[in-house]
Formats: structure tokens, C-alpha cells, sequence
């Protein structure tokens, strides 16, 4: 039997689209970013890209909840409620309840609150759920690595990469944030840095390309908020690509080093 | 391209607050000492230091329902002044105060509020008129930094001379109360006896898991006030191992509690809360703090300078320099690259812009106690000359 052709190369899109294409079949896309430079701009563009291609997608967000989300999100133009109630985007909670004691009532919006209590396995079967509910969708996980920073000796990178095995199998692709400071993956000394450090390589070689999110190297300017590189990761094809970009009020724009902006 | 983005902001913010009086939306008068934010109208509160206010990304205040976390290398607590600040403008407010960590002998060292309205607000009311808005960006003469706006704003609703535009629409909700007040840190604020001030203990030495009772205690305060009351939360030199036991700097101890502390700012959106850390046992540059300042909606740093002294009719120097490392913006930006640096005087703490003195003066530069006041001179003309 012979294989399966080779894929065809990822058409070139025009720069300003392809940091937010979406992965193809089966494709993990990794987003590092380090502070200062939050990827929660980039998320929301990838929500909106998946969903107005006829996507389902399943958000996890250990580090934002519900309502700063749908509020970003509608400034581009999508309203993430009516995508809940067609069925066709699913929020899971990893912030409410992940380890503060539940509150008065949770949003009706929101398909899952995350415990910490429940472990890691009961994170992964949780989002299963939600995942199987909305058939193949694709899976956009926000800082997982944070789980990892706190859950101290029961957790290693090791689960949490095959966490995110797991679940690639049943998604049609997966998108993970990360965070990559200097601290976490410079020299790491700690545990946790360690842990981080092998956590965010074997994403990285298992990811078809990796979209980084950094500083101007060159320190700050008033009209760039920071770069972004988009590199093949360790299974992938198409074009290596740097560009400058700027999160204004509400909107982001992207642009190359030089270009002359409208 | 900056011009375009100026125009952007202002236009943003005056609707947010001309809609607050509009009939069809008639809408509850913030609580005193809450104001929308100038940029998105969220509504903001002050840390009592305005001209750390004016820092926060336009927000002029700190926007409820976010966090600010201090750090502070060396054995001084400059970072110490601005926690007593924030909680001494939220008791004079009337707002909820809950300090973690300190009994009431801390309160005890918080500074009064002294009469004098700061002049430097009538100076900006009076400047105001005289610059031409859109270059109000550049900064209040002489200070160097951004956000003259924000004071001006403070000080107009109080004079009668607010005959601006922006101004006039900022007072037409009824300006009922000042906005931040001053302090005078060699006298002692007078707690009053309604107010709603609490006190968490630091937790036992030898308790396992340190934050527990700690977050409990604080889930139960911030459920028992009225949702609309702002509630300040304080947690003076976090992880200090004079009050918190070795276990508690362990990742899997205080990251779980700062996530949970996130996920509370969140469910209570009326609260905000200041934390100070200690650089000096826990460096930036360690995945621990790192996650600190992920958990963090702002993160502040204050690197004291070695003390020079001061010589007579000489504005005191910088006693060390302030970084802005995250904002409470989306996007999570830093500062805007400014060289920034603190003054802390008996009267106030003042953030204003530094620079070092130009290299071909090493006369001065050793005399020591010129940089600040000669560099915030040259500025002031460089941008009278432009304009």
C-alpha cells in the first residue's frame, strides 16, 4: 500500500492573514508569547477566522473569563452567544472556579467551569466532553502551562503533553498559548522552569508552525506594540515570516518592518 | 500616525461620559471616588497617588476589578508608601479596605489628608486652557510624563474655572466628591469609626497550605458588601518571610492563590487590589515571579537609587526609577518606554520623567542632586520651542 500523497504547500497568504490562518487537519499550532506582549489578541482573531470559515471551536482560558473574551471578541464584529446557543463555540472556565470555591451562579454561556481538584485527568476528560458535544472542532487552549506551574509535584510536562495528545485525537486541530519569557525557557534552574521549559519543546516539535509573539528587541515605541515570527515547527511546511505589529483600541493591525501605515 | 491615534482616544472617552446623564439610560451615580475610565469608560478608582493615576495607560485611576502588583528590590519600602496611599484614599472614600497579612498597627501609620488641594491641579486647570488638546499627550510642563489630562481632570470638577469642553462634560455628571486626595505622611490619618476596614492575619508558620484560610476569610468579606461598594484589597510584601512560613513561596501554594485572587477580581467587579513583593528573596528573573506578573493585570517596579543629598532651593532628587512592566490594557502592553522616576516627599509620592544628565557635564554630575531638576527644565523648553 502505498502512502498517502503529501500534502499540497500551504498556499502563501498574504502576511497580514497568515498569522491568523488556521491549522489545517490534524495540525497543532503553537502561540508563545511573553509579557507585554499578550496573545489574547491573536486568540480572538483565530476564534473569529475558525468561526466565520464554519468551524466549531472549543475555547479553554485558564487566565481570562467569559465576559472579557466575548467583549474583545464582539469588537471584531462576531457575537460569541449566538455561536453558543447554534452550537458551534463552546467556552470552557478555567479561571472561575479553577481553584477559588464556587460563587453565586455561573454564565449560562459558559459549556464548563474547570476545577483544580478534579486533576489533571478530570481537566482532560471534562474538555473531552465538551469537545464530543460539538463534533470536530478546533481546540484552542489557553495557557495550559499554567496548570502546570501550580500544580506543583503531581504534574509533570510529561501529562501534559499527553493531555494534549489526547486530545488532538478527537479535535480536527489543536492551537495552544504559551508563555516563553526569558525565565521559563532561558536557563531554567526551578522545577517549575524546568517543567515548563520541556513542556513548551515537545509542543514545539510536535507543532506544524509556531507563532511567536516578543518585544521590539529594540525597546519600546509608542506605534509597535511587538514582533510577530511565524517559524515551521517540527512537522511543518510553508513560509518563515517576521512582522511588526500594533494593538490599538480594539483593533490590531499588522505590518512589515519599513511599510508606510495608512 | 500618533495625531490619528490621539484623535481616536478623545473621541472615545467623551461619548462614555456624556452618556451617563442621557434620559433614556438614566444610570446610577458612580460611587464616590469611582469615575469612567477616559479611554472606554470603565469605571476606575484612584491608588491615591495621582501621579501613578496618570501612569496606568489612560486609564487615569486603576480600573475596578484589576490588580496591581508592586516590586520592590533592596531593603527600603518606597512600594510600602504607595500601599498605605491606596488604602488611606479608599477609608477616606468610604470604600471597603481589607489588608492581608497586617493587624491594625499598620493602619495606624497611614497618612492624613492634609487641606491643601495640590497646586500643581490648579497649575494644570490654568495650563489646560493654553494647550491646544491634542498636545495635552505630551505631558503637564515640567513632570515630562503623559496623562496631564488625568490631573486636570481631578482638579476641574473642585474650580470654578472649568470652562473647556472635555471639562464641562466630565463635571456634568455632579462632581460630588474629589477624585484622589493628598496626603501628608508625617501625620496620622484619624480612622473613622464607620469605617470598613478589616484585617486578615498572616497565616500560622506552621500551616501547610498558608493561602487557604487567607482566601476563605477574603471570599467571605468581599460576598458580605454591597456589590456596587469598591472594595480594596491590600497585601503588603507578599511571600516576606516575616509573615508568611516557608511553605508558602512553594508555586503550587501562591500561584493557585493568585489565580484565585484573579478569578475573585473577576466574580467581584467592584474590587481592586494592590500586592508588594520583595524582590530581593524572589528575583524577576525566576519562573515564581514571572507567573506573579502573568496573574497580575499591572505590574509596577521600584528600583531605589543610592541617596544623594539634597542642596537648598533645589527640587530633591530622584530616590529611584519606576518601570511600568504590564498595563491594565488589552494586549497587556508595558509602559511606553518613558524613563520614569519617584520622588518620595513628605507630601507626596511623584512619578515623573528622568533622564540622566548629558555626558559632557561631569561638573554637575558629581556635584550629585542636579539630574532630575535640570533635565525636567530642558524639557519643558525643548517642547515650548515645538509648540
Amino acid at each position: 500500500m502505498s502512502p498517502p500523497p503529501p500534502p499540497p504547500p500551504r498556499l502563501l497568504q498574504q502576511h497580514r492573514h497568515h498569522y491568523a490562518a488556521l491549522p489545517r487537519e490534524d495540525e497543532l499550532v503553537l502561540i508563545t508569547s511573553v509579557l507585554g506582549a499578550s496573545a489574547d489578541w491573536l486568540a480572538q482573531a483565530l476564534i473569529k477566522e475558525a468561526l466565520t470559515a464554519g468551524r466549531p471551536v472549543v475555547f479553554v482560558a485558564f487566565m481570562r473569563d467569559w465576559g472579557f473574551h466575548v467583549e474583545c471578541v464582539r469588537k471584531l464584529g462576531v457575537d460569541l452567544a449566538q455561536h453558543v446557543n447554534k452550537g458551534t463555540f463552546a467556552f470552557v472556565d478555567g479561571l472561575s472556579r479553577f481553584f477559588l470555591p464556587p460563587g453565586p451562579g455561573q454564565s449560562s454561556n459558559v459549556a464548563l467551569e474547570l476545577v483544580a481538584a478534579s486533576g489533571i485527568k478530570g481537566v482532560t476528560a471534562g474538555i473531552t466532553q465538551v469537545v464530543r458535544k460539538l463534533g470536530r472542532p478546533l481546540l484552542i487552549l489557553e495557557n495550559p502551562d499554567f496548570m502546570l506551574a501550580a500544580a506543583g509535584e503531581g504534574v509533570g510536562a510529561l501529562d501534559m503533553a499527553d493531555m494534549v495528545l489526547d486530545l488532538r485525537e478527537i479535535c480536527h486541530s489543536v492551537i495552544v498559548l504559551v508563555n516563553t519569557d526569558a525565565p521559563f525557557v532561558g536557563h531554567p534552574r526551578t522545577r517549575l522552569e524546568v517543567e515548563h521549559a520541556a513542556f513548551v519543546v515537545a509542543l514545539g516539535h510536535g507543532a506544524a508552525w509556531t507563532v511567536a509573539l516578543r518585544l521590539l528587541d529594540t525597546g519600546v515605541a509608542r506605534d509597535v506594540s511587538g514582533v510577530i515570527r511565524i517559524t515551521r515547527g517540527g512537522e511543518g511546511e510553508g513560509e518563515e515570516k517576521e512582522v511588526l505589529y500594533y494593538v490599538g483600541d480594539g483593533a490590531v493591525e499588522v505590518f512589515d518592518r519599513g511599510q508606510m501605515r495608512g | 500616525m500618533s495625531f490619528r491615534k490621539r484623535n481616536l482616544v478623545i473621541n472615545r472617552g467623551t461619548p462614555a461620559v456624556a452618556a451617563a446623564p442621557s434620559p433614556v439610560l438614566p444610570r446610577a451615580p458612580p460611587p464616590p471616588g469611582v469615575r469612567p475610565s477616559p479611554i472606554n469608560g470603565q469605571p476606575t478608582t484612584s491608588t491615591g497617588t495621582p501621579s501613578l493615576d496618570a501612569l496606568l495607560a489612560g486609564h487615569a485611576g486603576l480600573p475596578l476589578g484589576c490588580s496591581l502588583l508592586v516590586e520592590e528590590p533592596g531593603t527600603t519600602d518606597f512600594g510600602g508608601a504607595l500601599l498605605r496611599y491606596y488604602a488611606a484614599e479608599g477609608i477616606v472614600q468610604g470604600h471597603a479596605v481589607t489588608v492581608v497579612g497586617f493587624g491594625e498597627a499598620w493602619a495606624r501609620d497611614l497618612p492624613a489628608v492634609t487641606g491643601d488641594h495640590p497646586e500643581e491641579g490648579r497649575k494644570g486647570g490654568a495650563e489646560r486652557m493654553k494647550i491646544a488638546w491634542r498636545y495635552e499627550k505630551l505631558g503637564e510642563f515640567g513632570s515630562g510624563i503623559g496623562g496631564s489630562r488625568a490631573q486636570s481632570i481631578t482638579a476641574t470638577p473642585r474650580a470654578g474655572d472649568d470652562t473647556t469642553v472635555a471639562a464641562a462634560d466630565t463635571a456634568a455628571a455632579p462632581p460630588p466628591a474629589q477624585f484622589c486626595h493628598s496626603f501628608d505622611l508625617t501625620k496620622r490619618l484619624t480612622i473613622p469609626a464607620g469605617a470598613k476596614l478589616t484585617f486578615i492575619p498572616a497565616p500560622p508558620p506552621t500551616s501547610a497550605s498558608p493561602f487557604a484560610g487567607i482566601l476563605a476569610t477574603l471570599n467571605t468579606h468581599a460576598a458580605s458588601h454591597p456589590p456596587t461598594l469598591p472594595h480594596r484589597v491590600l497585601l503588603p510584601s507578599l511571600l516576606s518571610p516575616l509573615l508568611y512560613p516557608p511553605a508558602a513561596a512553594h508555586p503550587s501554594q501562591v500561584l493557585p492563590f493568585l489565580h484565585a485572587l484573579r478569578a475573585l477580581l473577576r466574580r467581584h467587579p467592584a474590587m481592586t487590589l494592590v500586592a508588594s513583593i520583595p524582590l530581593e528573596l524572589y528575583p524577576r528573573d525566576t519562573g515564581l515571579v514571572r507567573w506573579a506578573e502573568i496573574l497580575s493585570d499591572s505590574v509596577l517596579e521600584l528600583t531605589p537609587l543610592p541617596h544623594r543629598p539634597q542642596r537648598a532651593g533645589e527640587e530633591p532628587a530622584p530616590q529611584g526609577l519606576v518601570k511600568m512592566w504590564k498595563l491594565p490594557v488589552a494586549g497587556g502592553k508595558g509602559g511606553d518606554g518613558e524613563d520614569l522616576a519617584f520622588t518620595l516627599t513628605r507630601k507626596r509620592f511623584e512619578i515623573r520623567a528622568y533622564s540622566l544628565p548629558p555626558a559632557d557635564d561631569g561638573v554637575d554630575r558629581s556635584d550629585g542632586g542636579e539630574d532630575g531638576h535640570g533635565h525636567g527644565k530642558g524639557k519643558g523648553t525643548k517642547v515650548d520651542v515645538e509648540f
